[in-house]
């Protein structure tokens, strides 16, 4: 009974520690210059996001935060976006919290035409080189801007990397809600997108090399009226050939927003034209052309990526409900695996097409991706058991692994999957050039020159608060292993991309079934 | 030809001679010469001539046969644009009577012109035949704009705020803002507020994740940008929380005016939000689409209402951080036009609230529904001009006008009519027509309001079997009567040397206090080049009679305005007589004389 008193009398009698604070400063001064009204949000899988800001000393305070693992992400305005994981132990609070933001640099200038009269709301965008899971390349448009009546945008707080800038026309359309825009009295000249310094083939922009801090000069550039172009033709389902109504959407890509698409209805059946459909006034370019439509239960879609360099008129788009991509895994050594926790993705290998949800695997090692649209795919697999790594993946004679899987309007031959089970484990800290540990860094096991061109065999992991980090299910091998500050997804699985790294990676072999340590300098942001 | 040469030969003959004349005579009828058209494009702030102007010819006749000299445009328009050295032309124009507008970014566009420095602005460019036009004179004024940089409240320069500017709309209800352009600030907190006619304008700012939200669908926003979360509630220069207490920003030609705005910590309360939805149709299962609630400030308009939404989904909604102050509550559901387009209705009442503690509220919905009617042959305007029946909320804190064309037989379909009280006005009647009467079955007569609520008037579902819709019909049409036969009112205005006064607006105030409620029930007109003017169409009323010199439009709808400038009226009563009420001119109120009664 005094026992049981006790203990509540010093349960209460145990002062609150607050569980997790610190302080945000700004990165670029010498000396620790707190940040004020900088945003602190504290994630974590298990609860809702808990959001703070900065006192006028930088500083903020989570208290009564369990314990776990949790992504601290701060912003504030300027400067670039920072997130650090932190582990928090029960009855250990951490208020040892320091993070730094660096400065971030921003894009401006001034958009003109030809007679050099200033043009107003041309959108102007920040395009980034983004890479696909086989490392083919697309662009996303990152950030975007409205020019003024003087022709100036500003594309502010870029993060560091690679850009172009593109502008074009805006087109209003009906329905899309948009804050009031002084958009009447345009003269309707259109103009075709146009990239930095002043081209119309993205193959010509000129790259804009963006790092923390950077004070940029202004980029202007001049704008020329075109003509218009149009894109018809017809749409149907592939299964019974029918010509089908239906709204069809042009969206450039990597563009966002929503009133940047092009859109038409196409003619609906019994009509002898049913299908048909006209977009018209289009800019030539690069489009996703989409469309779907219910047939009975089913939904069909087709998504076809399509360069347009002039009117076209007899562009075919085929509806499909997609096919089922079916296969089972085994282990090479016949072993019975759980692979229960398995999951299957089939990622489009063009970051601009969709791809189909991730897929469960039953108890017999089977799986079955559904409604898989005809493309390109790269097989992935997630949670494999112990150091278990996917070694083949073949569809009838096609390899998946060496090559990407090709779907078309039926279902591929049932895919053989066979799981290595000599996969080796890494352990490993990322360090800076003076020796301390570096978090959140993205660290890549790169597989030597002959296999660089199977995805398969790369290890991809982000390093701790700790600047810690475990690559699990490395087939053996010869590999190269690389840590980047910051890097754009899948970038080093383009072609020419490691070029620039080759002597700044660990080379090192990696014996079957083995387990192993490595240290790896980090490659910084600049 | 054979025979004797008779008299109905010859008639023959001379009729068959004047018809050849005749012909010959007709053939240069049917082709008028055509003829160019040109001139220089100016600013009107330097000798230089200003290059690069969209020039564009309107045809103000109803033939279709109009000119074709210029690129581009739609038939009965052409373009052209003055080259580097400000000089355009038109070429083969048809004789016909014209507008000619100008525009060119960083200008006002303009719509008037002379024949040379000095001459008198014309805005009606008549076109003969053979005879070409040159040396025309098109000056543009340098356009305003409003520039400057937000602060938060701590002096912090914020980037991603949404800066609004607003027109001043009065209406015999209050003074309505209504939102004319709305940018967002980049880095350093800086906007730049653009395409602005010279005039009167408030601006607020506005920093919150709803504030963002609907610049989503247009722009992609830096991802660096920190969330706003609650951010800091709307302010309106220079300072104030309500719009009430803003102070306009007057703009003129090329005048850029820096203007600053701090937000300001305020109070902040909760407020939850209980929307009552309609039971949904036992049968049809039809539901309001996408019930949401939002929270205005007071005083903005209801057609801005899809940027104010907050948080919740079914019948609870709710904000944390909601700034002291008043505000409309308003719901908003989905809805589809002919076609297939969607958008926001309102589809309750206005519920104004004042909020400086935490609080709840309750807002209940109704399905919106149609109401078709016709107007009688009296009040259906004749073509080109567009008749329409308006129903205009009664409401200073939000407005909302909802509108449906009138076809040629008198017949209308008003859409997504929500639950409300509403005036009821006829747009684009014959110049002498008025509306006499507009009654529902629980309306004012007198008024011509009708009140709309979940019960009355009576409505019913109807199945559109050629679209497979279900349309929610109002049983009884809104009863319009109207006289085509309205008083006419004729007199002379002077200035106070007893000079003719031309151009000067006329604005006929009615006495009585219901009639001043209905925009429709002020006489307006402007004096000719002799200084008379006729105002048409009137009730008969007792009526102020003002003539301004030069007046901010509408601004004679606002009660406060009315009660000031009341002493320089002159009482007229119009009668069935009509006539020349007026026993002398009106004297007119000038410019200096207006600055004595307002500010």
């Amino acid at each position: 009974m005094i026992a049981t008193l006790l203990l509540l009398l010093l349960q209460v009698a145990a002062p609150t520690q607050p569980a997790l604070s610190g302080m945000v400063v700004d990165a670029r001064a010498p000396f620790l210059q707190p940040l004020f009204d900088a945003r602190v949000e504290l994630v974590s899988d298990s609860s809702s996001p808990l959001t703070l800001r900065t006192d006028a000393n930088g500083r903020f305070v989570f208290s009564n935060v369990r314990a776990g693992r949790y992504r601290v992400s701060v912003s504030g305005q300027g400067f670039l976006r920072k997130t650090r994981t932190v582990t928090l132990v029960a009855g250990q609070p951490r208020n040892d919290i320091v993070i730094g933001l660096d400065a971030a640099p921003t894009i401006y200038g001034r958009i003109k035409d030809t007679n050099n009269v200033p043009i107003a709301n041309i959108l102007v965008e920040a395009i980034k080189v983004v890479y696909g899971p086989r490392g083919d390349r697309s662009v996303a448009s990152v950030e975007s801007a409205l020019s003024d009546d003087r022709g100036e945008y500003h594309l502010y707080w870029l993060d560091s990397g690679d850009y172009y800038i593109r502008a074009s026309a805006l087109m209003p359309k009906p329905g899309v809600p948009v804050p009031a825009n002084p958009l009447a009295n345009s003269f309707n000249t259109f103009f075709a997108p146009t990239y930095y310094p002043g081209f119309r083939d993205p193959k010509d922009a000129a790259t804009i090399h963006l790092r923390a801090g950077a004070n940029l000069s202004a980029f202007d550039f001049r704008l020329q009226p075109t003509s218009t172009v149009d894109l018809w033709g017809n749409i149907s389902s592939y299964g019974t050939g029918e010509g089908v109504g239906t709204l069809v959407t042009a969206m450039p890509a990597g563009a966002v927003a929503s009133v940047q698409k092009f859109e038409g209805k196409s003619i609906s059946p019994p009509d002898k034209n049913a299908g048909d459909f006209k977009l018209n006034g289009m800019f030539p370019g690069t489009f996703i052309v989409s469309a779907q439509f219910s047939q009975g239960s089913q939904k069909l879609t087709v998504h076809r990526k399509f360069t347009l360099k002039g009117t076209e008129r007899a562009f075919i788009l085929k509806l499909s409900p997609g096919s089922a991509v079916s296969g089972g895994i085994a282990a090479e050594s016949g072993a019975a695996l759980d692979l229960r926790s398995v999951r299957v993705a089939l990622d489009s290998t063009d970051p601009d097409l969709p791809s189909p949800e991730i897929a469960a695997v039953d108890r017999d090692g089977q799986f079955a991706v559904a409604r898989v649209e005809p493309g390109e795919y790269a097989i992935r697999m997630v949670n494999l058991p112990g150091e278990a790594y996917l070694k083949s993946a073949k569809s009838g004679d096609a390899d998946t692994l060496s090559k990407p899987l090709r779907v078309e309007y039926g279902s591929p031959p049932i895919i053989r999957a066979v799981l290595g089970m000599d996969g080796s484990r890494l352990e490993g800290t990322v360090v800076d050039g003076a020796g301390r540990a570096v978090p959140d860094a993205t660290v890549v096991l790169v597989p030597d020159l002959a296999r660089r061109d199977a995805p398969e065999l790369y290890r991809i992991e982000t390093s701790g608060d700790d600047g810690r980090f475990t690559l699990h299910g490395i087939p053996p091998g010869e590999y190269k292993l690389f840590a980047w500050e910051s890097i754009e997804p899948n970038a080093y699985l383009y072609s020419s991309y490691l070029g620039a790294y080759e002597n700044r990676g660990t080379a090192f072999s990696v014996p079957a079934s083995s387990s192993g340590t490595a240290t790896v300098r980090v490659i910084p942001a600049d | 030809m054979s025979g004797a040469t008779g008299p109905l030969q010859v008639i023959t003959r001379i009729l068959f001679l004047l018809g050849v004349v005749s012909l010959v005579a007709a053939l240069p009828q049917q082709a008028p010469p055509r003829v160019t058209v040109s001139g220089i494009t100016f600013p009107a702030d330097s000798s230089e001539p200003l290059g690069f102007v969209t020039v564009t010819l309107t045809s103000l006749d109803d033939s279709p046969a109009a000119n074709r000299g210029g690129r581009g445009g739609p038939p009965g328009m052409s373009r052209a644009t003055s080259d580097g050295q400000g000089k355009f032309s038109f070429g083969l124009v048809a004789p016909g009577r014209y507008a000619i507008s100008s525009e060119r970014e960083g200008y006002t566009p303009e719509d008037h012109f002379q024949f040379g420095r000095g001459q008198p602005t014309q805005s009606i460019l008549t076109v003969t035949a053979g005879k070409k036009i040159e040396g025309l004179l098109l000056m543009l004024n340098p356009a305003p704009a409003i520039s400057g940089t937000v602060f938060g409240p701590y002096g912090q320069r914020l980037a991603g705020v949404t800066v609004q500017a607003y027109r001043v709309r009065y209406t015999p209800y209050g003074r309505q803002l209504v939102r004319e352009t709305s940018v967002l600030s980049h880095e350093g907190g800086e906007y730049r507020l653009f395409r602005l006619a010279p005039g009167y304008y408030y601006v607020s700012a506005s920093f919150s994740d709803r504030s963002l939200q609907p610049w989503k669908s247009l722009l992609e926003i830096s991802p660096n940008l920190p969330n706003p979360d609650d951010g800091y509630s709307t302010i309106f220069y220079p300072g104030e929380f309500k719009a009430s207490d803003a102070k306009s920003i007057g703009l003129y030609n090329g005048g850029v005016s820096m203007i600053d705005i701090g937000f300001k910590e305020s109070r902040y309360f909760s407020l939850s939000v209980k929307l009552i939805l309609p039971q949904p149709h036992p049968l049809l299962g039809y539901e309001l689409r996408n019930p949401r609630i939002a929270v205005l400030p007071t005083g903005t308009d209801l057609g801005t209402a899809s940027d104010y939404v907050i948080r919740g989904s079914g019948t609870n909604f709710s904000v944390n951080r909601l700034a002291e102050g008043d505000y409309v509550l308003v719901a908003l559901a989905d809805v589809q036009d002919g076609a297939g387009n969607g958008y926001p209705s309102v589809v309750s009442e206005t519920y104004p609230i004042h909020v400086s503690e935490n609080r709840e509220a309750t807002v209940v919905a109704m399905d919106p529904f149609e109401i078709p009617g016709s107007i009688p042959r009296g009040g259906i305007g004749s073509s080109p001009t567009k008749t329409q029946i308006q129903l205009v909320r009664i409401d200073s804190a939000a407005s909302q006008t909802i509108v449906a064309d009138v076809d040629s037989s008198g017949r209308y379909n008003l859409l997504n009519v929500g639950p409300g009280t509403y005036d009821v006005f006829v747009e684009g009647m014959p110049r002498n027509a008025y509306l006499q009467e507009a009654r529902f079955p629980n309306a004012d007569r007198r008024l011509s309001q009708v009140r709309i609520d979940a019960v009355l008037p009576s409505r019913t579902w109807v199945y559109d079997r050629a679209n497979d819709l279900w349309h929610l019909i109002c049983d009884s049409p809104i009863a319009v009567s109207v006289n085509p036969n309205g008083n006419v009112v004729s007199g002379g205005v002077v200035d106070h040397q007893g000079r003719k006064v031309a151009a000067a607006k006329i604005v006929l105030v009615p006495i009585d206090p219901a009639a001043r409620l209905r925009k429709d029930r002020y006489g307006i007109t402007y004096s000719d080049a002799m200084g008379e003017f006729q105002v048409q169409g009137l009730p008969p009323e007792a009526y102020t009679a003002y003539a301004f010199e030069k007046i901010e439009p509408d601004i004679y709808f606002d009660a406060e305005f009315n009660s000031r400038i009341a002493p320089v009226g002159r009482p007229v009563t119009v009668g069935a007589a009509g006539g020349r009420p007026f026993s002398s001119d009106l004297i007119v109120v000038s410019k200096a004389d207006l600055a004595g009664f307002t500010q």
